[in-house]
């Protein structure tokens, strides 16, 4: 049995606005799942309904169902979902701002406990991150693009979640730091057997770590894949990663005409 | 005149308990209760009520009326604040405002007009080294930092002051953490009660409490919280005793400035720095 798993799942805004239309999907235990798609095709959503935040936005999963390990959690509490395991990294890096970074850290622990164990899940951390070591007692606001998501990754971290739900981490960040985060990330998968659910709009860099990997258009997921057959799918590969024929480079046509489509070049 | 400033940093120190009930509750939830106030003068009564008319021992009454600080906090979010969660600032205001003219409204129906000084003040004055002071105001300030820095060491040092900063600054982070943003709500209100009820015993050692008490206690704590800024412990702190000593200072050349002087200083002040003097600066940078 899948660790999580959506079937059919509807959800709305304010009772009215429809926005996932019947979305299935699987994430096995120790895997990494992509769910790739373009701006508003509801990606953000699905993992706010997985994480239970759709609430602090006015949303329900008004039908189909969520089990995290052969439990139902749709519409459940964020606070308790969190604490069954699921913690959501969520879109465009909210650090808190003006604390530090190791308070930030501190703050992830709020579930794992204190203790003993925090130095030892700080160095954890810092053991992924070491430039956050560095940075430990700079006010969080001020870090650059790049710390800043590493700093949510591994706050994320902290509290020992069974599957960590990442919301475009790649997003306006320079490529070479896209693959440094997103390595860690597959590291992290790894070495601290934590299943990963990642949102993207950069099928390349999640389609790298990816096992598996579903396409969602406009509430629907419309392709699933492993994350081989995917990298190697002619649509995938045309639509999402900018490339129209194996090998060949991309024409400066082609560039600016992904450009306008937001950041799919990354 | 020493002993003037010296009154008036004392004082301060009250003024400066007056806000961190605001500060408290606004950081946390970003309510501002206007109710603080009122609630102040109603635990004041009600410590009269328990020591003078039930005959009950100050140190037994001091406790109890914190104790009832707290839980009254606690109602009022339950009751009145949480179910408006969500609704615009202004709708929270005038809830606040409401609870504000209810408590109001119980003092004069429970306790018509009395006015009364706590019975156990102590009388006369201190001499500490070459200053003249009212026993009342040094102990009251006393009281007042040792309450801030518990509180400072509260937010630095403890999970529980970590997870306030931390819904102080985003809810949904909180929540995306696992931290139980609304017990973090009560909790910071249940904590501003108390203050109240602190707040309520010390102004009953250096005024009259009176049934305008609570008008007086919002009329320190606002502009104190808008000079020290809104979500600031040490702005509080300080604000209390800016506001204290220039309150003293004008009372000194101008008997009846004493009023007056603490608005015009937050006004000058919120004109040149809107963010007051400690308010937390928004950093632009994502
Ligand atoms: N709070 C909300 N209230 C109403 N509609 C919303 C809300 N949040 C999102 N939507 C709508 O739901 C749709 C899907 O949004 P969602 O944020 O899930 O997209 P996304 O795939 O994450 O897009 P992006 O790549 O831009 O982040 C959009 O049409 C959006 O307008
Ligand atoms: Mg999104």
């Amino acid at each position: 049995m899948p660790m999580l798993q959506l079937n059919n799942v509807e959800v709305r805004y304010m009772d009215v606005i429809l926005v996932l239309r019947g979305v299935s999907l699987e994430v096995e235990k120790g895997s990494v799942v992509a769910l790739l798609g373009s701006n508003g095709a509801g990606k953000t959503t699905t993992l706010r309904a997985i994480s239970g935040l759709l609430k602090t936005q006015d949303g329900r999963v008004t039908d189909g169902s969520i089990e995290f390990e052969g439990k139902r959690i749709e519409n459940g509490d964020p606070e308790s979902i969190a604490r069954q395991g699921i913690i959501q990294i969520l879109e465009g890096r909210r650090t808190l701002v003006h604390l530090t970074v190791e308070e930030n850290l501190r703050a992830g622990a709020y579930i794992a406990g204190n203790g003993a164990n925090l130095k030892r899940d700080l160095d954890m951390v810092y053991g992924y991150f070491p430039v956050l070591k560095e940075l430990r007692n700079q006010t969080a606001g001020y870090l650059s693009g790049g710390e800043q998501q590493m700093l949510v990754v591994g706050r994320g971290l902290m509290s020992h979640p069974k599957l960590m739900l990442v919301d475009e981490a790649s997003l306006g960040l320079a490529p070479i730091l896209v693959e440094e985060i997103f390595q860690i990330l597959k590291r992290i998968n790894e070495e601290e057997r934590v299943s990963i659910l990642m949102v993207e709009q950069n099928a390349r860099a999640a389609l790298a770590l990816a096992h598996h990997g579903y396409v969602i258009e406009n509430g629907r997921i419309v392709l699933d894949d492993t994350g081989e057959n995917l990298r190697g799918n002619a649509d995938i590969r045309e639509f999402y990663m900018g490339l129209s024929a194996v090998g060949e480079t991309k024409s400066y046509r082609d560039v600016k005409h992904y450009k306008r489509r937001k950041r799919w070049l990354g | 005149m020493d002993d003037v400033l010296i009154q008036g940093l004392l004082v301060g120190g009250v003024y400066a308990l007056i806000a961190l009930g605001f500060v408290l509750v606004f950081k946390s939830s970003l309510v501002l209760n206007l109710a603080h106030g009122e609630l102040i003068a109603i635990l004041s009564y009600f410590l009269y009520q328990i020591i003078a008319i039930w005959g009950l021992s100050d140190w037994a009454g001091i406790p109890l009326v914190v104790a009832s600080g707290a839980l009254l906090g606690l109602l009022m979010e339950r009751l009145a604040v949480r179910p408006l969660l969500g609704q615009p600032f202004l709708s929270l205001l005038m809830m606040t405002l409401m609870l504000s003219f209810l408590l109001k409204g119980v003092v004069v129906l429970v306790w018509g007009s009395d006015s009364f000084v706590l019975p156990f003040t102590p009388a006369g004055q201190w001499t500490i080294g070459p200053f003249n002071v009212i026993p009342g105001a040094a102990i009251s300030f006393v009281v007042a930092v040792a309450i801030f820095l518990l509180l400072t060491a509260l937010f630095r040092y403890t999970k529980v002051g970590l997870s306030m900063r931390v819904v102080a600054a985003d809810h949904e982070v909180a929540q995306s953490l696992g931290i139980r943003v609304r017990r973090v709500f009560s909790l910071s209100w249940a904590i501003s009660g108390s203050f109240a009820a602190v707040c309520g015993v010390l102004a009953g050692m250096v005024l009259t409490v009176t049934p305008v008490m609570g008008d007086l206690a919002l009329g320190k704590g606002l502009p104190v919280l808008l000079l020290g800024g809104l979500n600031s412990i040490p702005g509080a702190m300080a604000g209390g005793l800016i506001i204290g000593l220039v309150e003293a200072l004008g009372s000194y050349y101008q008997p009846g400035m004493k009023e007056i002087i603490p608005w015009i200083v937050m006004l000058i002040i919120l004109l040149v720095r809107p963010y007051g003097l400690f308010g937390e600066r928004r950093i632009e940078r994502i």
